[in-house]
């Protein structure tokens, strides 16, 4: 029932993002635009506004699942993947591949995957293995490193790329195109297999040990998991620069719909909503301004963390 | 018996050390940059001033306020550190990684953004609420428990929430993107004399105000119980130092906008060249410490990838970034 409605209200947000722009159009005219085609009524909206929809959708997808799923394994309401420094990373590794001639999608993965072992190597600890919070603290400084690399790597590209460094340090779909969309089609078949990993997390969540005894092969699965999420969420960076406070936010919000338990798919829906939300209120408020859809994403996401912050307050035990 | 009651020796004897570092340093920060000259323009230009000489110009209207601002803000910031890790009992507090220097930098956009283009002293002013009223919550925070390692991540989420709108106003704002582009991510490229002039007392004065109250708070972190017994007003104890934090987080944040890491790095070192002395002793050598780190890192942003600079709060993510790291290292191994 839930997952119905949040599938009505993310296809009434789609709408939305279809109507919404510099020329606003009703609904009768998105729909005769959406059937009419490439050609005619419909250029506007098949070249600039449905690629920017889908790829919104997809990278929300993704953000939002990476960051439950991320949220899940380290114990911690906080922890999504921009907290700790992944997609901070995938950023400075898609910029780095950027500038040097090759493709932004591979860079983002190397630059996650490398986060995901540094933190590894740097959280580990001689008795107690990999502890939740230690990952956590690392990977807050891990995302400082590599926002500054991100931003010193953007400088020395010199100037001019003043909007180009704004995509890849707030996160952008202004210039998302079906080449993106082309892109964003890689990241579903990664995306599924996250889906149907709600019990497993279920599972996870009650412990290791009690997970272990339950017949799951805890390690494996962690890392299988948290691999997973790294590169989905690197993926969706690839394609808009990090946009913020979605994987963060999506994770809650996904949570308190689904009563308390972790819903990979539902918290997917979420980020897709999240960000489709976002991206209508940056085309709709001040079309002119072009202003980076991350900025919305944050100033959406942060009464969320708020909300978040403040009962982590009130729960002494975490 | 005798000696456990009396102060230890009062100077301790890195600090003229220290200050002889930062002197060389400070003058390095003159000759070194975009242009490099020699120590003999310096002395010329102090001693014989010849108005008609770009290079002096140079040194004298750019360079000079910009190295004197680069010592104030170092020293502040590692003052204000330094306060901060004596009132949260958190080593890993500092005024970037808290967010007080984002709830500063988010007051100073936001009268921006209402008042339109504003004075030193109204900058100031909104610096000093907005450090004050984030200083107030990062003292809550921690107050609620929850162990050393909860600070920095909630502190990290509010300062990613507070720089959020801060890049949403100066983005939204055509004439403020061109000025603040840099200040946002922490540089000393706004620092003037004007600026420096209006600001520098509200930074030396929360220094000493912080190096006054350092032994009552030290006592104060003792206990509440023993610090009242000792004739201390805990709640007064307790505003003097986050009015001491806010002071010079603010002060800092005017000048040079949010930059992180000095009030970690140079507490810490100063903690181990201080080997238990108290916290006034440490605090006495964390200034220099901070004014020296800070100096370094301007010059290094400066020289590195000249004519064009890196600013200095990126300079200081990517040296204090792995500093952290290997500190929480070192503090989840001593733990347990």
């Amino acid at each position: 029932m839930r997952l119905v409605l949040m599938l009505l209200a993310l296809v009434a947000l789609a709408g939305l993002a279809l109507a919404a722009g510099r020329s606003w159009l009703g609904p009768v005219e998105v729909m005769q635009a959406l059937f009419s085609g490439p050609e005619g009524v419909g250029r506007m909206l098949w070249s600039l506004r449905l690629p920017r929809l889908i790829t919104g959708l997809v990278a929300g997808m993704c953000l939002g699942a990476a960051g439950l799923v991320f949220q899940t394994l380290l114990r911690n309401p906080l922890a999504s993947p921009d907290v700790i420094g992944l997609t901070q990373c995938a950023a400075f590794g898609a910029v780095a591949a950027l500038m040097a001639g090759l493709p932004p999608m591979a860079g983002a993965w190397v630059g996650a995957v490398s986060a995901i072992i540094l933190l590894g190597w740097l959280a580990a600890h001689p008795r107690e293995g990999l502890a939740p919070r230690a990952v956590v603290l690392q990977g807050l400084g891990l995302a400082l490193l590599a926002g500054a690399g991100t931003e010193a790597l953007i400088l020395r590209a010199g100037d001019g790329n003043a909007s180009m460094a704004m995509a890849w340090l707030t996160g952008t779909l202004n210039g998302a195109g079906w080449p993106e969309v082309g892109h964003a089609l890689w990241l579903v078949p990664l995306l599924a297999p996250l889906f149907t990993a709600r019990r497993i997390l279920d599972r996870l969540e009650l412990g290791d040990d009690l997970a272990r005894s339950l017949g799951l092969r805890v390690g494996v699965l962690r890392a299988a998991l948290g691999l997973l999420a790294a590169l989905i969420a690197a993926g969706a960076v690839s394609l808009c620069g990090p946009l913020g406070f979605v994987a963060l936010a999506a994770g809650p919000v996904s949570r308190w719909l689904a009563r308390g338990r972790p819903d990979p798919f539902l918290a997917a829906l979420v980020g897709a909503g999240f960000v489709t939300l976002a991206d209508v209120l940056a085309r709709g408020l001040a079309p002119a301004a072009l202003l980076p859809t991350g900025l919305y994403t944050a100033l959406i996401g942060a009464p969320i963390l708020l909300v978040v912050l403040r009962r982590q307050m009130s729960d002494k035990s975490s | 018996m005798l000696s456990s009651v009396l102060p230890q020796r009062s100077v301790p004897p890195a600090l003229p050390l220290l200050c002889a570092g930062v002197a060389v340093v400070f003058v390095a920060a003159l000759c070194l940059g975009a242009q490099d000259y020699g120590p003999g323009l310096l002395w010329q230009a102090l001693v014989a001033r010849d108005p008609k000489d770009l290079a002096q110009a140079v040194v004298v209207e750019m360079r000079l306020p910009r190295a004197l601002a680069a010592l104030m803000i170092g020293a502040a910031l590692a003052v204000s550190g330094l306060m901060m890790q004596a009132l949260t009992r958190n080593p890993l507090a500092d005024p970037g990684l808290t967010g007080v220097n984002a709830g500063a930098a988010l007051a100073v956009v936001a009268g921006l953004w209402f008042l339109g283009p504003m004075g030193s002293a109204a900058t100031a002013a909104f610096a000093l609420s907005g450090a004050a009223a984030a200083a107030v919550l990062v003292r809550l925070l921690a107050g609620s428990g929850g162990g050393t390692l909860r600070l920095p991540l909630a502190g990290a989420a509010f300062a990613s929430l507070c720089l959020s709108v801060v890049s949403f106003v100066v983005l939204m704002n055509p004439e403020a993107r061109n000025l603040y582009r840099f200040w946002m991510v922490g540089s000393l490229a706004l620092a003037d004399t004007g600026r420096l002039a209006a600001l520098a007392p509200l930074g030396l004065a929360g220094i000493c105000l912080g190096l006054a109250v350092s032994r009552q708070v030290e006592s104060l972190m003792l206990g509440e119980d023993l610090g009242a017994a000792l004739g201390l007003h805990p709640g007064r104890v307790l505003s003097l130092a986050l009015a001491a934090i806010a002071m010079t987080s603010g002060a800092a944040v005017a000048i040079a906008g949010p930059v992180g890491f000095i009030g970690l790095i140079a507490p810490h070192l100063a903690r181990r060249l201080a080997s238990g002395a108290g916290l006034g002793v440490t605090m006495l050598l964390a200034c220099p410490l901070g004014a020296g780190l800070t100096l370094l890192a301007d010059i290094a942003g400066r020289w590195l990838m000249r004519p064009a600079e890196l600013p200095l709060g990126i300079v200081l993510a990517m040296i204090g970034a792995p500093v952290f790291m290997l500190l929480i290292r070192s503090i989840l191994r001593k733990e347990d």
